[in-house]
């Protein structure tokens, strides 16, 4: 890392703006001024590898260069974290499970239709749906089996899906994991943490392209979305697409979470924006 | 239980009172006969508050471009009132430096939330382009120093309206009126009143909970009560207190924006990420205001 610095051409503030405010345009992830160093040893790479010296050619190459779609991809791979996590961010989890979890949940002990819906939208390795079934456990406790959970997991990888399915984790997969919940919803063997079956048994996984108008369309009823760091993948247009199924497939003042550095501004104005502390969520009107 | 009124606030001996420096250029930037080289004068008298001064009209609050060495300078770029206003604010951190932490407040965290409301209020008020002279700096500062006040002059009241609140039932003014029969911004303004500060300040520390009651500077109390729940969307604050809450749905955001439509389009998302860089520079204010060393930010090699 400190070798990587050193190498790299020095990025300056207003260079590194104009890249921001493009990745912004481009994306809807913003990256702060306190990510500048980061963001100079990763862009150094993307120039070393395109064969350019300077951010500016760099800027015009993924501004305008024909060829630039590729590139542009290559990019945020090398700006954004790819790897998943239990809790991953906490902000949006405590959000979801402090604020919104427990408003669903006496909404409808007061409606008296206990059922809960919750999809993760790209799951990838089945980190993030099964944190939202530890705080589902957590919130509803004894009162469980008067309840119908459903939590859907979906990403468009199969390969993925497998793994997810399988829930074995690394150390590196509960990096943020605090011990009480290691030892109350994992069984650790050879290394390796398993899920155990009462989080596992409420999630289930299936295979969705985001893109997929039809199975898109299946999925409706829900209390919460989480479609978290995977936006990013597509342009405008079909951000646009998906988010307006996310849309459709939300309960009226249901919540949609997407990345902690993303933001839907130009894409929807279905949404109501809500803060929470340190964490922004969209919620359906 | 005990009544808190005006005058009960106003007979408390040690009171934490403006340091008389503040109160003279506030005087006499009020003056309209007063001239700028009788506030250099006067200001350039208290050599720790010049270098003060200068520094945070060198700091990255101003981001000015060029060197500010003198306080003539500072006058001139900056203007009598802005320069006034930076004094009421260093001034702040003297009449409160005293009060030492317990175990219910913790003080640290409760500048960080003013100074962060006072950097929020600023980069606020930039972007509708209102000139508020420094004054919203002054007022997030200083929105809740009633709270310092309840825990210092009241603090068995203040232990009873915070294990309330622990417990999750009402909020924190109910709490502080029910067992004081005043809450914190109305404390905060008598204080502020007490001081001798400007209406309009006074009035954004009284109303910052309540700023459709502004009628002073309706707009200032404002930007304060946005950069309060601003501050605490970002995480600093009383977090625990923090619902989630829309902010195109607050009443001093339909205010403001009835004025500024170009609110409407604003995009609030972008805005609340730049916040971080904004709030890293109110903390610069802090570590002026209180003698600390510089952090190594950006600068560093
Ligand atoms: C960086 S991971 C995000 C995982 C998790 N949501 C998180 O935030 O930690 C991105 C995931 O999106 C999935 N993905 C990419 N394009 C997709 C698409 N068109 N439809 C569904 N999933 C997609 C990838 O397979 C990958 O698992």
């Amino acid at each position: 890392m400190m070798t990587q610095t050193a190498q790299a051409p020095k990025l300056a503030d207003d260079k590194f703006r104009m890249i921001r405010d493009l990745i912004y345009e481009m994306s809807g992830m913003y990256f702060g001024d306190g990510k500048k160093y980061l963001m100079e040893s990763r862009l150094a790479r993307r120039l070393g590898a395109c064969g350019l010296k300077t951010y500016d050619e760099y800027y015009y190459f993924i501004k305008y260069d024909p060829g630039r779609a590729q590139e542009i991809n290559r990019l945020f791979d090398e700006v954004t974290i790819n790897e998943t996590s239990f809790f991953r961010n906490p902000p949006q989890l405590d959000a979801f499970a402090k604020k919104i979890l427990p408003g669903i949940v006496a909404e409808k002990e007061q409606k008296n239709t206990r059922n809960l819906r919750i999809w993760s939208a790209a799951c990838s390795s089945g980190e993030e749906p099964y944190s939202l079934g530890i705080y589902v456990l957590e919130s509803l406790k004894f009162s469980l089996p008067k309840w119908k959970v459903e939590i859907h997991a979906s990403d468009l990888s199969e390969e993925i899906l497998q793994k997810a399915k399988t829930g074995l984790y690394g150390d590196n997969s509960l990096r943020n994991t605090t011990p009480t919940y290691r030892s109350r919803y994992f069984v650790q063997a050879n290394g390796k943490y398993a899920i155990r079956d009462e989080v596992k048994q409420l999630v289930q996984f299936q295979q969705i392209n985001l893109s997929d108008k039809l199975k898109m369309r299946s999925m409706r009823g829900m209390d919460v979305i989480f479609c978290r760091n995977v936006l990013i993948y597509f342009d405008m247009e079909s951000k646009k697409q998906v988010i307006a199924h996310l849309y459709d497939s939300l309960n009226p003042g249901g919540y949609l979470f997407i990345g902690h550095s993303e933001s839907l501004h130009g894409v929807s104005k279905a949404f109501k924006l809500v803060h929470f502390p340190k964490a922004m969520v969209y919620q359906k009107a | 239980m005990r009544q808190v009124t005006k005058s009960s606030i106003e007979r408390i001996k040690d009171l934490p009172m403006l340091p008389d420096i503040a109160a003279q250029v506030l005087a006499s930037v009020s003056d309209p006969r007063s001239s700028m080289a009788a506030l250099r004068g006067l200001i350039e008298r208290d050599p720790a508050l010049t270098a003060k001064l200068l520094k945070v009209a060198n700091s990255a609050l101003f981001g000015m471009r060029r060197q500010i060495s003198t306080i003539q300078l500072a006058l001139v770029v900056l203007g009598m009132n802005e320069v006034s206003s930076i004094v009421t604010s260093l001034s702040v951190f003297t009449a409160f430096c005293d009060m030492p932490d317990d175990e219910f407040f913790d003080r640290e965290r409760f500048w960080e939330h003013s100074a962060g409301c006072g950097g929020i209020a600023r980069i606020l008020s930039k972007r509708l382009g209102l000139k508020m002279e420094g004054r919203e700096f002054v007022a997030g500062l200083m929105h809740d120093v009633g709270r310092i006040l309840i825990d210092q002059y009241f603090h068995e009241e203040f232990v009873e309206i915070v294990e309330r609140v622990q417990r999750g039932t009402g909020s924190m003014r109910d709490a502080e009126k029910e067992f004081l029969g005043a809450s914190h911004d109305e404390i905060g303004g008598w204080l502020a009143d007490r001081w001798g500060l400007p209406d309009a300040l006074i009035e954004a520390v009284a109303c910052h909970h309540e700023p459709t009651r502004a009628e002073t500077d309706r707009a200032l109390t404002a930007v304060v009560h946005l950069s309060d729940l601003l501050c605490r969307a970002k995480g600093i604050g009383f977090s625990g207190e923090t619902e989630g809450f829309s902010i195109v749905d607050d009443e001093a955001w339909k205010l403001l924006a009835e004025d500024h439509p170009e609110l409407l389009d604003m995009d609030i998302e972008r805005f609340t990420f730049e916040l971080d860089a904004e709030i890293e520079k109110a903390m610069e204010f802090i570590r002026i205001s209180t003698n600390q060393p510089a952090s190594g930010g950006e600068e560093m090699p």
